[in-house]
């Protein structure tokens, strides 16, 4: 199957780029040619063509097993792409994983953080991973504690913490070098009203500075309200892509209030069927 | 009471489904349940052959205090055993069955005969069949003795369900489970030195002239295994009342502590979860701001020294983390504990028995102390990035040069050995008053720690092993034979590679002291410590850009995602 044949109308149109280069337009905070990652016999990711541009945010959307942690794997370095390319800040990710790892923050949707670190220990050691100076990983680590209400826990080891809790602080770990790419995995799994709000508050700042959201989420109404663009793949195709308005226009037709709930399922190709369970009735 | 059947097939058919299916989707699982089983096996029908001729070719009263003292044991270690989580039972998760509507007489029934498919019941069956047999003298009393052992089941299963219930909070709590898998851990390793005290202990309670003496069935006979003792032997003495009257107690005290059992276990699941004491936050009032800061992130600085490189802040900053890790971690600090252990089994037991020991009185006490430190230092760093576990997925996420991270993690390794020699070396000097020999088994230990860190640093990159993540239980205590074969011949190899690796430093310390030509080792010594350097500089440089190039599959060994 040719990767013309699995990219919808809707999607990106296939830039062929024969050799893969170290580095390519700095303008764009993530480009992928035709990356593509099969597992067995099933394609996860299929021959995926990417934009985004710098200070995007990006909502990148799909049912479950669609492919976008896997994307999101390729993307920051931890899952080998069985082919294509992926570059994060013009810089190829394969190629120069370092200088790309320096570019980009990650939350990833399990979160494998040191959890016989205390959180403020664990914010110190990234800082000083991302080779920050000391004065501003201990200024700013205090800062993200404060931000997201973890200082009263900031010396409790990470292991003794909730999930919402251990989100936050993965993604303080994600913030403190401040990075040009931020990648989220479900960023508001788990995590309480008055947290999310401020997160969604800190991200919109990011990309009002500059910074790149790259976001996956189930939460539609979160990625409506503050996303620029969107992406929803399926059965590992980018099936779909544009601003919200673009994609109202092109996947709902005349329905000019249809929601992002109605596009993606449009999109999809789900179908309202009538559950027959009579016996509820 | 309700006991409705068709139910308690179908929860029996809920265990047998989730026994074989635990075997059809990890076939090696079954290797290890076969081992247990063999292991079993062995210590139940050991136990059971051993006190069945107890109870027939011992004079009374020694063959009832056996009897008395085997049922409480047996009581005792199926309450401290399940306090450690090595599951002596582990039946159906009750926990998801009271979603629906069971009776208790279906949960507790269904509780009982599911035991019957766990692995541990079979050594407890073996020994309980061997107390129907010893005492089986006439029908009438082998079918009591049978009765009674299964009463005795009921409460036994009963009794470790209850303790279980009753501590539910506290072993779901993180300080227990780190204290437990440390005590686990040490159990199988100090089994020497726990041979000595247990045989020391019996002597000095003298065991035997207690036995003889009925010492111990006056305290016994009041636990719930005394009375099941009690109920046997008066039957085979022929008074038959108060045997059945006693099993009759037997079987309220089994049946209350069921019923006990059940309504702990129902207070418990109903009791809301709570995780930490409530503390309200007081809502963020401030706006939201990205901390702002002039310096971003920085992946390698090339033109920094050697030294600069090697003592970075990110190095030193691994080290840390992972000197936290050793102290923080049960799994490590088992490990550190266990070769405290070692250490003392080899170097300071022949030391303060000097007549049992071949060693005493010699140096060679001194030049075994470095082979102890770098066998400790080898299982530490053979498997570096194994052991960071799933955290290992957010290293590589951070941009640090590759030699950093096998740096960071050696400069860790090389504390705790370095540590190690040093106590390990003052303690044999003192002994054996040569301290002449300190310094060149130091600057040895030392070349022989740059040799076992170089390899440690291959095979971890090389041949990276996934490492369980360590639970209370036998389930994941090393049991599991996920990799173990393999994992047990790569370090064999790796053992042998490094011990022919080692010889040049070895050879540097022992030739000259052989030859009483000791002056040599002003040559030989610093050239063996050139040696090692050199062996662990070159092999890291050479290893560690593979870290760069292999990090996922790396990733996909050992964090299994």
């Amino acid at each position: 199957m040719t990767p013309e044949h699995n990219i919808s109308p809707f999607a990106s149109p296939v830039i062929p780029r024969p050799m893969p280069s170290a580095y390519t337009n700095k303008s764009l905070a993530i480009e992928t040619h035709d990356l593509l990652r099969v597992f067995g016999q099933k394609a996860a990711v299929n021959h995926l063509n990417l934009t985004v541009q710098r200070g995007e945010f990006y909502g990148f959307l799909g049912p479950n097993g669609a492919g976008k942690s896997t994307t999101i794997k390729m993307l920051t370095g931890l899952l080998r792409p069985t082919a294509g390319t992926a570059y994060v800040g013009g810089v190829n990710v394969w190629q120069d994983p370092l200088q790309a790892r320096a570019l980009m923050g990650v939350l990833p949707e399990y979160l494998n953080l040191y959890e016989r670190l205390s959180g403020r220990e664990f914010l110190l050691f990234a800082g000083h991973m991302y080779g920050l100076p000391e004065a501003d990983i201990r200024r700013r680590a205090e800062d993200l504690l404060h931000i997201l209400t973890l200082t009263e826990d900031a010396n409790k080891l990470i292991v003794d913490y909730s999930v919402g809790m251990r989100k936050k602080i993965a993604l303080a770990a994600a913030l403190i070098h401040r990075p040009q790419v931020l990648f989220l995995d479900e960023p508001f799994e788990g995590i309480d009203p008055v947290s999310s709000r401020t997160i969604r508050e800190i991200l919109h700042d990011l990309t009002q500075h500059g910074t790149t959201v790259f976001f996956s989420s189930h939460i539609l109404e979160v990625v409506e309200r503050l996303s620029t663009r969107v992406g929803i793949i399926n059965q590992g195709v980018l099936v779909a892509e544009g601003s919200l308005k673009e994609l109202r226009e092109k996947a709902s037709g005349e329905n000019k209030d249809a929601t992002l709930e109605d596009i993606f399922l449009n999109v999809i190709g789900a179908t309202e069927e009538a559950h027959n369970l009579n016996w509820l009735e | 009471m309700t006991i409705h059947a068709d139910k308690l097939r179908w929860l029996l058919w809920l265990r047998w489904k989730t026994l074989t299916r635990g075997f059809s989707r990890r076939p090696a699982s079954l290797v290890g349940a076969i081992v247990l089983l063999l292991v079993v096996l062995w210590i139940g029908g050991s136990i059971g052959v051993a006190t069945f001729f107890a109870y027939r070719n011992l004079t009374p009263p020694a063959n009832s205090e056996v009897l008395y003292l085997v049922l409480t044991g047996v009581l005792l270690v199926w309450i401290v055993l399940p306090l450690l989580e090595f599951t002596g039972n582990e039946g159906l998760d009750v926990s998801k069955l009271t979603l629906f509507p069971l009776t208790r007489a279906e949960l507790m029934a269904s509780l009982l005969f599911s035991t019957l498919l766990d692995i541990p019941t079979l050594g407890l069956v073996l020994v309980l069949a061997a107390v129907i047999a010893g005492w089986a003298v006439s029908v009438p009393v082998a079918i009591l003795a049978f009765f009674t052992m299964l009463i005795f089941y009921m409460l036994v299963v009963g009794v470790s369900q209850l303790v279980l219930a009753i501590f539910m909070s506290t072993l779901q709590s993180r300080r227990f489970r780190d204290l437990s898998i440390i005590i686990l851990a040490l159990f199988g390793s100090s089994f020497y030195l726990l041979q000595q005290f247990v045989f020391g202990g019996t002597r000095f309670l003298h065991f035997t002239e207690s036995l003889q003496n009925g010492s111990y069935s006056p305290y016994l006979q009041w636990l719930p295994s005394g009375v099941a003792a009690r109920s046997i032997l008066l039957a085979i003495q022929g008074n038959w009342g108060a045997s059945l009257a006693w099993l009759g107690v037997l079987l309220v005290v089994g049946l209350l502590v069921l019923y006990l059992w059940q309504i702990v276990l129902e207070r418990s699941l109903s009791r809301p979860e709570v995780s930490g004491s409530p503390r309200v936050r007081a809502q963020r009032r401030e706006p939201p701001g990205i901390p702002a800061s002039s310096a971003g992130a920085r992946p390698a600085d090339t033109s920094e020294s050697s030294w600069g490189r090697i003592l970075s802040p990110q190095v030193t900053a691994i080290a840390r983390k992972d000197l936290k890790y050793f102290w923080r971690d049960p799994q490590l600090k088992a490990m550190m504990f266990q070769s405290v252990i070692y250490v003392a089994i080899f170097l300071v037991g022949p030391l303060l028995n000097p007549s049992s020991s071949r060693f005493a009185g010699s140096s060679y006490v001194l030049f075994i102390a470095p082979a102890v430190v770098l066998l400790f230092l080898l299982t530490l760093s053979l498997n570096t990035l194994g052991l960071e576990r799933e955290s290992l997925t957010t290293l590589f996420l951070f941009p640090v040069p590759p030699q950093r991270i096998l740096w960071g993690k050696n400069l860790a390794v090389f504390a705790l050995g370095l540590v190690e020699l040093l106590v390990l070396i003052a303690l044999g000097a003192f002994f054996t008053q040569n301290w002449n020999l300190a310094l060149p088994v130091l600057v040895v230990g030392l070349a022989g720690m740059g040799v076992t860190l170089g390899c440690g640093n291959f095979t971890s990159v090389y041949f990276p092993q996934y490492v369980r993540q360590m639970q209370r239980g036998f389930r994941a205590t090393g049991q599991t034979s996920q990799a173990g074969c393999l994992r047990a011949v790569m370090s064999l190899l790796m053992l042998i590679v490094t011990a022919i690796l080692l010889i040049p430093v070895a050879l540097a310390l022992w030739l000259p002291y052989y030859f009483q030509v000791e002056w040599i080792w002003s040559v030989t010594i610093p050239l063996s410590l050139a040696y090692g350097i050199a062996f662990h500089q070159l092999v890291t440089r050479l290893v560690a850009p593979r870290i760069l190039e292999r990090a996922p599959e790396i990733l996909a060994i050992t964090t299994r995602e």
